[in-house]
């Protein structure tokens, strides 16, 4: 699968899936490891890698907002389960 | 500062307000329970909050609303958001107990129109249990004030 | 001159306020071929050009993935329109403009409208509109839609651009190495085939083979050149991998960010209004209970507030029909007109007011959007349910009439959740049942009446939630858990009054249409069942019902519900409910003489006559909540779904369903003494 370089054997920082990323955080997208419907599907909607994105919402066991390139979207938590980012320090 | 006092003065009378409706709420919601089980006519305390199951439910959860806007005070700025929300509820409550009442005079002026007797009775009874004495409809027109004050914090804020 | 311009853009940028203000609102409503999605097609004539608009779907992106997509994609590369809009959030640039890349990478003479103009201001946004159209080489108007800003140069925008249509190409997309020099290699491939080259542009049919889309493959399937390009394309395969889809995804939003963004759009988003909004609205604890706080107060607003109009619609009938049995002397025509004709328009109006009252509380809560929050904060427990977040807004609907509720459900993805909401459905108390409700409660539960009343749609709420759990788990189609859920949620916003409007008519309308005929018709079948044959029926003065068609069928169906405690006059009640729930009151109405209100006359007589008891009545109740769904929906269900197969399990089920129900209540209730 063509992913970027920044995969496996160069990552030092945590990587974590997006679920568990706490409100008002943001990370950058490393992966994402669905099939391929999925990845495309997200892909659509803004969601590759090295795209920021920022927790709006999150309530767990329930469904995430996030905000991605500039729109809030609802996922659920799931999915945001297979979505793997790389927090980036608080501004 | 200005902005901490004035803060500190809508959140007050965000929890009064939620105090209120969830005492009537509360009451509501009771009254209408029993009167599932062993009906009584034309229940009501006081003769202004009605046995209302679902009505009282919801008043409950404006006041539920506003009474959360107490988190403002630990400095979460977007707990104004409670206020706005328990504010929109209040009015859409209010207005829809308004419409109703006036619906049912509406529907008193066709009865009379087809030969039945003219009552008053719409004003203080009917589909929404008290009519105009209905705490919600009051309710609403007391946090209007809140409302302007809540709105010209947001948009001072905005000018930053 | 005559212009063909296609509508386009993401689902929320304004589409549908904006194809209002070009055809004023005027719209020709009908389907895609062979599809059951809906095409809206209008006209607006400017400057001395007629132009045809068609409304494509609301799409993110071209892909075969959904209907949806196809349909947009289909009628771009084979109807070739003049003039394609592409309708752009500008508050929301980033996002929007992947659809406008594949738009221009299928070579469709775009115009580029940035709508909520406003908004973006709003935001802190500020965007270069004139560097944007000479980066894309394709004139971009900004609009502000809700207030008509900007409509005039858009039209003026269109009709140029038909102009120059011919012999303009679209700027070419990079997608830089390796990407490039294979796109290049495929398309020439392509141009060898010269039937294809005619009707598909080459590079975007390339870039389409290489993302492993289903219908490019398909229409490469017969072309002389099929082997070369499997054999290159296995040759891709192998030194870039399988996922192309994906990877080219990626490298569009890459552009965007990099190369035309950058340039574009300056200013961050600020905290807005919504933020504060959604604290509340999808607060972990509160979330749900303001949910069912605005529920109940639509409610509320559906059913009280719109008696009046309900009161008149019916007094107004009642007095054509007084006017009509006293002024024609024929005893037959005059009971034709006033109780079949007057009777029949009456029965469907008076319907009309709670339904397009529900539709324009829902309409109210959809444009401000708050009923995507509403779905993402029910979808935890939808899921639990087997069913999807977006079932939600079809069960919503539900509550108003089943008939456009089925339709709705065209917004699920996945066609087995949707299907396993559209069985469902059903389960939500439609309006028309509601008097039914209200007359057998007040007839015989007395003080108790509005426990009973609450009950059924308790009853069916929790009926519908059992079936989509038992279906999952019994039903190997319905296997494995609901598609992911994914929703944008859009900024809060007022809605405005033309808006609602539409949206209210648009659903309403569906109602009037298919289950205004039909139940129009039924009220007349009813008419004239229960008055023929004549004489048989009026003997001296007197209406003699068990001699009637009617009362004959009532007797027919009479011994299967009699273990339910219901007589001949249920029964004929209960098979026009399958036509239409609305002529359950009026079939009892008609048994006793009596004018089809649910209320005073009917209910007392009912009681009085005996026909009902407590339970029987309660059981009554719940069998017309679950048995068949009504024509219209059953209609409905079969257009949605396309089976005959799943419409005649929905019926049936019901009919079990509500026969074993019924049966529980009246065994029950008798032995707890009811009797």
């Amino acid at each position: 699968m063509f992913t970027s370089p920044l995969k496996s054997d160069l990552r030092m920082t945590a990587v974590i899936p997006l679920a568990m990323l706490r409100e008002k955080c943001a990370a950058v997208i490393v992966e994402v490891d669905g099939g391929m419907g999925l990845t495309r599907r997200l892909a659509e909607m803004g969601f590759t890698n090295g795209t920021k994105v920022e927790v709006l919402h999150s309530t767990p066991p329930g469904p995430i907002v996030v905000m991605v390139r500039g729109a809030r979207i609802a996922l659920g938590r799931g999915l945001a389960m297979k979505i793997m980012v790389e927090p980036l320090e608080a501004a | 500062m200005k902005q901490k006092a004035e803060e500190k003065h809508i959140v007050t009378y965000a929890i009064i307000l939620g105090f209120i409706y969830t005492v009537f709420g509360a009451v509501e919601f009771t009254l209408g329970i029993y009167n599932l089980f062993t009906p009584i006519d034309n229940a009501s305390f006081l003769g202004v909050a009605p046995a209302d199951v679902f009505g009282g439910f919801a008043a409950l959860v404006i006041g539920a609303s506003y009474l959360s806007a107490m988190s403002l005070l630990k400095g979460v700025r977007e707990s104004l958001g409670f206020i706005l929300v328990g504010m929109l509820l209040s009015a859409v409550y209010g207005v829809i107990y308004l419409l109703i009442v006036c619906a049912d005079g509406f529907r008193a002026l066709l009865a009379s129109l087809e030969g039945e007797a003219w009552t008053w009775e719409w004003l203080m009874r009917g589909s929404a249990g008290t009519g105009f004495l209905r705490p919600e409809i009051w309710l609403f027109f007391i946090s209007l004030p809140l409302a302007y004050l809540t709105l010209r914090t947001l948009r001072q804020s905005d000018k930053t | 001159m005559e212009v063909r311009v296609a509508l386009i853009g993401n689902p929320n940028v304004g589409k549908t306020l904006i194809f209002n203000n070009l055809t004023g609102g005027r719209a020709h409503v009908g389907n895609w071929p062979g599809k059951t999605v809906e095409k809206k097609e209008g006209r607006c004539l400017h400057k001395g050009v007629e132009m045809h608009i068609i409304d494509l779907p609301g799409i993110y992106s071209l892909t075969a993935h959904s209907i949806d997509e196809l349909i947009a994609r289909n009628f771009i590369v084979e109807e070739k329109p003049d003039v394609v809009i592409d309708i752009v959030d500008a508050s929301n640039l980033e996002r929007n403009l992947y659809l406008t890349l594949q738009l221009l990478e299928i070579e469709a003479n775009v115009v580029i409208v940035l709508n909520k103009w406003d908004v973006a201001k709003n935001l802190g946004y500020e965007i270069n509109a004139g560097e944007l159209s000479k980066l894309l080489e394709v004139p971009v108007v900004t609009t502000i839609a809700t207030e008509k800003i900007g409509m005039e140069e858009l039209k003026d925008a269109v009709i140029e651009a038909a102009k120059i249509k011919d012999g303009r190409r679209n700027p070419t997309i990079n997608y830089g190495k390796p990407f490039d020099e294979i796109i290049l290699k495929i398309a020439s491939i392509l141009q060898k085939d010269k039937d294809l080259s005619i009707k598909y542009p080459a590079r975007w049919l390339a870039i389409k083979l290489l993302e492993a889309d289903e219908e490019a493959l398909k229409l490469v399937d017969k072309s002389p050149c099929k082997e070369e390009l499997m054999r290159q394309l296995i040759e891709v395969k192998e030194v870039l991998g399988e996922d192309l889809e994906t990877a080219l995804a990626e490298k569009r939003y890459l552009i965007i960010a990099e190369d035309i963004l950058p340039k574009v759009l300056r200013g961050a988003r600020s905290l807005t209004l919504t933020d504060f909004l959604d604290k509340a609205f999808l607060s972990k604890h509160l979330g749900i209970p303001i949910f069912l706080a605005l529920w109940w107060a639509l409610f509320r607003f559906t059913f009280d507030v719109s008696a009046p109009l309900s009161d008149l619609i019916e007094m107004l009938f009642s007095k054509l029909g007084v006017i009509a049995s006293t002024c024609i002397s024929n005893p037959q025509l005059a009971s034709f007109l006033a109780d079949g004709i007057f009777g029949g328009l009456g029965g469907v109006l008076v319907f009309l007011p709670p339904i397009f009252f529900l539709f324009l509380g829902l309409a109210l809560l959809e444009d401000s959007g708050y009923l995507a929050r509403a779905a993402f904060v029910m979808d935890k427990i939808m899921y639990r349910l087997g069913l999807h977040g977006r079932s939600f807004i079809p069960m919503c609907i539900g509550f108003g009439c089943n008939v456009p509720a089925v339709m709705a459900t065209r917004t699920i993805e996945k066609e087995e959740d949707r299907i396993l909401t559209i069985l469902v459905n059903p389960m939500m108390s439609c309006s028309a049942r509601l008097p039914i409700y209200v007359l057998i409660g007040s007839a015989v539960l007395g003080a108790y009446a509005a426990a009973g009343t609450y009950s059924m749609y308790i009853l069916g709420i929790v009926l519908a939630v059992l079936m989509a759990l038992l279906f999952r788990k019994t039903i190997p189609y319905f296997r494995g858990k609901p598609s992911p859920f994914i929703l944008e949620l859009p900024l809060y916003a007022v809605p405005t009054v033309k808006a609602a409007v539409a949206h209210t008519w648009e659903r309403g309308s569906l109602f009037l249409k298919k289950a205004g005929t039909i139940i129009f018709l039924g009220i007349i079948a009813v008419w004239f069942l229960s008055n023929y044959p004549w004489e048989a029926v009026h003997q001296g003065g007197e209406t003699i019902l068990e001699n009637s068609y009617l009362g004959m069928l009532g007797k027919f169906i009479e011994p299967a519900l009699q273990p339910l405690g219901f007589n001949w006059m249920a029964a004929a009640a209960l098979f026009f409910g399958f036509i239409a729930k609305e002529i359950v009151v009026g079939t009892f109405a008609t048994f006793f003489g009596l004018s089809g209100e649910a209320g005073g006359e009917l209910s007392m007589t009912l009681r009085s006559a005996g026909i009902l008891t407590p339970v029987t009545g309660l059981a009554f109740m719940a069998f017309t909540l679950i048995y068949i769904p009504c024509i219209a929906t059953i209609g409905a269900i079969y257009r949605e779904t396309g089976s005959w197969k799943w419409t005649t399990f929905a019926a049936v089920y019901g009919l079990i369903l509500a026969y074993i129900v019924a049966l529980i209540i009246v065994t029950f209730g008798r032995l707890i003494g009811f009797g």
